[in-house]
């Protein structure tokens, strides 16, 4: 499928949400004010004790921001469709997505795009941009390229993520709980994962690598005692968010496989 | 066999779920055990130091499972869909069949996952108990008045939403009061003074900061009869603007012939 089918479908889903302006404009006002909130919380803690493990306020702003813009650029792409994949499949719903002349894959999630994750841009983006202000980094133009390139790796990290427990829908159904789960988990990294002992360190940088998406990122950046380590790790990230996209994509086929194989 | 197999996977599923919620909560316990631990190391702030936050942490986020958000949504569907008239029929009044639907559900969070979640979290992380029996007493008082207040504030947003089609933003924004303002993370005492005293003037540190901290005896003597009192204030106060906006949103059901 082609980049400008992708973009026109999205656009067409955009269209007919924003016939319910009113409702959709007063949902993402609470929603940022949901958010708002969640970033209170850290700023009261850090306005008591100024920083954890050498973070200060900017620097956990700009960390929190990172996870949450990642996380909402990518679910406005996969969640829809991944968490509602489940019911789509009992429904009988899903042959509409695989018997068009159209790659599965892409119209799936073009036909389900979400923009209502446009709240959490909003308020992540413009935490964002003002940490970036307010910190001492010279801004360079490696620097900014560097970013860009994160967000980008990162959201697609934050997606493989959600097409993985969706894609369990073709065996399962019922997977509604895991992605309850991966928000939970998705905590851990709203603080410096420094925070947590080593042998989460580890899991968090290889098994589960949610470090990847914003606190390898952020060292990089800050350079937080800048060696060779932290440059290593903040390249890894770079590339970590694709590939692993490719490989939950592997198993998106391999699910799809198995449904159609038994569907005959 | 067919059917008793069928019945097992079912609950065999239930129960992947109900485990999958305790590895939840406790990573909840243990991320905010974490951030303190880093943040107290071995001393202490105004006389709080990483074992009594433990605590903190661990009877907070308990309570918090127990609360009665579920609620929003039940009342919000039956408004919606007009189920409510069914209800209304019946010779119980709709607010105390709510309440005990809810009590049912709560009973069911108290054995599969609050119960666990303590005992679980204390072997790991280590739970400083009361010292006097009294304050068991006193907490459990505080997580009735927790229940009952949670009870009043999902049923006020369904209510509200009543009127403006859609708890999806009122919901947002009462979660949001709640995070900050319940304490539930970061505790009341951390707050500076012009916070605190914006919080103690709002009901919802009766969802997390009151409980914990008579658990932890922090709140003592006279100051518990206090706090006490302001519960029942909030609880009469609550009750009676959601029977007023429950009369009206009856009123007006019946009126568009729902």
């Amino acid at each position: 499928m082609s980049i400008r089918l992708f973009t026109y479908i999205v656009q067409l889903v955009i269209k007919s949400k924003m016939e319910y302006k009113e409702s959709f404009i007063l949902g993402a006002m609470g929603q940022i004010v949901g958010y708002t909130a969640n970033y209170l919380v850290i700023w009261l803690l850090l306005q008591k004790f100024e920083s954890i493990n050498g973070w200060g306020w900017t620097e956990i702003a700009f960390l929190y921001s990172l996870n949450l813009l990642t996380y909402a650029i990518g679910a406005s792409f996969v969640y829809s469709p991944m968490i509602g994949l489940g019911q789509i499949l009992i429904d009988g719903k899903f042959e509409q997505y695989i018997t068009k002349p159209l790659a599965s894959f892409p119209y799936f999630i073009a036909s389900l795009f979400n923009i209502g994750y446009i709240a959490h841009i909003l308020i992540s983006g413009t935490v964002l941009i003002w940490s970036l202000v307010n910190t001492s980094i010279d801004w360079t133009i490696v620097r900014i390229l560097y970013l860009i390139l994160a967000i980008i790796s990162a959201s697609f990290l934050q997606a493989a993520f959600m097409v993985v427990i969706g894609s369990l829908s073709f065996y399962f159904l019922r997977v509604q709980y895991l992605f309850t789960i991966l928000f939970r988990v998705r905590e851990f990294i709203a603080y410096p994962i420094s925070v947590y002992g080593t042998f989460f360190q580890i899991i968090l940088t290889w098994i589960i690598p949610l470090a990847m998406i914003n606190y390898y990122p952020s060292l990089f950046l800050f350079s937080h005692g800048s060696s060779i380590e932290t440059t290593l790790y903040g390249l890894a990230a770079l590339v970590v968010g694709p590939v692993v996209f490719l490989l939950a994509y592997q198993i998106w086929r391999r699910g799809i496989n198995r449904y159609s194989g038994a569907g005959g | 066999m067919a059917i008793v197999q069928k019945a097992f996977l079912r609950n065999m599923s239930y129960r992947f779920e109900i485990w999958l919620r305790l590895i939840g909560n406790i990573s909840v316990v243990f991320i905010q055990i974490s951030i303190w631990s880093a943040l107290l190391g071995t001393g202490a702030i105004e006389g709080i130091d990483l074992s009594t936050m433990i605590t903190y942490s661990i009877i907070s986020t308990s309570v918090s499972m127990i609360l009665m958000y579920q609620m929003i949504h039940t009342i919000d569907g039956k408004l919606k869909n007009g189920d409510i008239a069914m209800d209304l029929l019946k010779p119980i009044s709709f607010p105390i069949l709510m309440f005990f639907d809810q009590v049912g559900n709560i009973c069911f969070q108290v054995l599969c996952t609050l119960v666990p979640t303590i005992v679980i979290s204390s072997l790991l992380f280590g739970l400083t108990f009361p010292h006097e029996w009294t304050t068991l007493l006193l907490f459990f008082i505080a997580i009735l008045f927790a229940v009952l207040i949670s009870f009043f504030i999902s049923y006020l947003i369904a209510l509200i939403s009543f009127w403006f089609l859609t708890t999806f933003a009122l919901e947002w924004m009462f979660t949001a009061l709640i995070t900050v303002f319940s304490g539930s993370f970061l505790p009341l005492w951390f707050f500076s003074k012009e916070w605190r005293g914006v919080a103690e003037m709002l009901p919802f540190q009766f969802l997390g900061f009151i409980p914990a901290a008579i658990f932890m005896e922090t709140i003592e003597g006279m100051e518990v009869l206090w706090v006490l009192v302001k519960g029942v204030l909030w609880i009469i106060t609550l009750w009676i603007i959601v029977q007023l906006l429950w009369r009206r949103a009856i009123r007006r059901l019946v009126l568009q012939g729902g």
